[in-house]
């Protein structure tokens, strides 16, 4: 009886090395060192069992054969997981008030939280801390030291004023909060074709100049739209600094000279769902569709494919394989694919796009993904391509993108441009094609700020292209993209 | 092989552990290589929020 129990705790041990992989992944977080103690109970309890208990010969080529392949993915699924204490496969909690105070302790511990989650990570420090980022971290931790209290902004920027210095626009801390609340004139004045000109009579630049910092980009228009939404929420605008004397007064222009001013107290922002209702008549029906959707254009002879992020799942590729199978009943002879707005998820979409194009391979970006202490290393330059030869497409492409086009929607331009599959219309987005990205994601404990931390670097898949962007064919502002794109086609 | 698994079991389930892990991580390189595995495609899941 004795025997069994202590076999049944052997077996339970064992089994809880392994478990306590998918537990942190999907339910709770908790320390490395809780897996490396399971790890050496699981071990002890086998070598206490068969050293005291007779046992048959399969339990004792058993009991070792799982320990030891129960020690290699507990380890590797603690050390070399960078998803280990990550939100990324389960609901992260709201971030507290922007507002809130926290100690100075609890600031700083979520600081160091911040930089372990990085150190284990981000490629650019598997080998150390760099000395920039070091030398920016003491004279944050230093200032916070100094401070009794600090808003759970004050430690958004705090954070964010060490992360900049990286240049990587994919390793960034934000807040998450559900009950934001937004200047509610924002759509109308855009739809009427009004310019913000400044808050509290500063401009725009100059509130750009002074407070770029606080974002963490790779080129500066990636910051310019970070910071315009930062303007029109609370929070954002507690961020910048921009509350006078608890007035927030923007100033708009229509015409040249013609301007208006809206001041704003904190009371007079609307929640998301007010602002919907406010600003119904002024919202595109874009918002109530799908993330992907097609028009074709019969007159044009054009199918234009509207992708509002890379979601890369059922609905995307039979949207995909029904708009390519009714270019191919009508005869179309063009394809563009509107990127502009597009914060990226899964570069998996452009692989899919590709496979209606007739080429038999196509260059694709290479990279290193940090595992722990581990760098694992992609150097295939080249993919075969999987093509769907009943729908494959040889007429005309176009992507448009713009400022806002990001990551694996960047790498989707990236990949028509650098295999001269088409023409790319609009603005750079916004990111280098050679960078990093592949973010882990991470609540901090204290002040519950999301921090982002990429886990790959990339290279360019056109390895002979010098271009620091993914520089556009036919570069026009955002909102003419669809307009140069008709003028092109020329009918 | 059968008398070096009764004169030393714990050895050798040790080595067959050990064997078999190593083996595991054989074939998944071998399917991420052949591109039976998804995993073999090099992908960016980042995204903005915004």
């Amino acid at each position: 009886m004795e025997q069994k129990i202590v076999l049944c705790l052997v077996i339970l041990l064992t089994l809880a090395a392994v478990g306590l992989v998918p537990l942190n992944l999907l339910v709770v977080s908790f320390p490395e060192w809780v897996v490396l103690v399971t790890v050496l109970a699981a071990a002890l309890s086998n070598v206490v069992y068969l050293m005291t208990f007779e046992t048959h010969l399969a339990a004792k080529i058993l009991l070792p054969l799982c320990l030891v392949v129960s020690i290699g993915m507990s380890v590797l699924g603690s050390l070399c997981n960078p998803y280990w204490n990550s939100v990324n496969f389960r609901p992260s909690e709201a971030t507290s008030a922007y507002d809130r105070t926290l100690s100075s302790e609890e600031a700083r511990e979520d600081l160091a939280y911040a930089m372990r989650c990085i150190k284990k990570c981000h490629p650019l420090f598997l080998d150390g801390t760099p000395d920039n980022v070091q030398k920016y971290y003491q004279a944050s931790v230093t200032r916070l030291e100094r401070n009794r209290s600090i808003t759970v902004n004050d430690l958004r920027r705090e954070i964010q004023s060490v992360l900049s210095v990286m240049g990587d626009a994919h390793t960034s801390v934000r807040g998450k909060w559900d009950d934001e609340v937004y200047v509610p004139s924002v759509a109308r004045r855009k739809q009427e074709g009004w310019r913000l000109m400044g808050i509290n009579r500063r401009t725009v630049d100059a509130i750009f100049e002074q407070n770029k910092k606080l974002y963490s980009y790779e080129v500066e228009s990636w910051a310019q739209h970070q910071m315009t939404n930062d303007f029109f929420c609370l929070s954002g605008v507690d961020y910048l600094g921009l509350i006078d004397q608890g007035l927030v007064i923007y100033t708009w222009e229509k015409e040249k000279g013609k301007q208006e001013n809206e001041s704003y107290t904190a009371e007079d922002f609307v929640t998301l769902e007010a602002y919907k209702e406010i600003n119904e008549e002024y919202l595109t029906a874009q918002e109530e569709t799908s993330f992907v959707s097609y028009v074709i254009d019969e007159e044009k002879s054009l199918a234009l494919l509207t992708l509002r992020e890379c979601r890369w799942n059922q609905e995307y590729t039979d949207c995909l394989h029904q708009m390519f199978a009714e270019v191919k009943a009508q005869g179309i002879r063009r394809v563009a694919v509107d990127l502009r707005g597009n914060g990226g998820g899964n570069s998996l979409v452009a692989n899919e796009f590709l496979r209606y194009l007739p080429v038999k391979s196509y260059k694709e970006v290479t990279g290193c993904w940090r595992l722990g202490w581990l760098m694992l290393t992609d150097n295939q330059e080249t993919s075969e391509n999987k093509p769907y030869d009943d729908l494959t497409f040889g007429g005309d492409v176009y992507v448009l993108t713009d400022a806002s086009s990001f990551s694996s929607a960047m790498i989707f331009a990236e990949y028509i441009k650098d295999n001269r599959l088409g023409t790319l219309i609009g603005e750079a987005p916004g990111n280098t094609p050679s960078g990093y990205g592949d973010i882990a994601i991470f609540q901090l404990p204290h002040s519950g700020l999301l921090l982002h931390v990429s886990t790959k670097q990339f290279f360019r898949a056109d390895k002979e292209c010098a271009d620091v962007l993914v520089e556009p064919d036919i570069p026009c502002e955002s909102a003419q993209a669809l307009d140069v794109l008709y003028g092109q086609i020329g009918e | 092989m059968k008398n070096s698994a009764k004169k030393h079991p714990i050895a050798y389930g040790l080595t067959l552990g050990y064997g078999g892990s190593l083996l595991f991580i054989l074939l998944e390189f071998l399917l991420v290589k052949t591109e039976i595995s998804e995993c073999g495609v090099w992908v960016d899941s980042g995204s903005s929020p915004d």
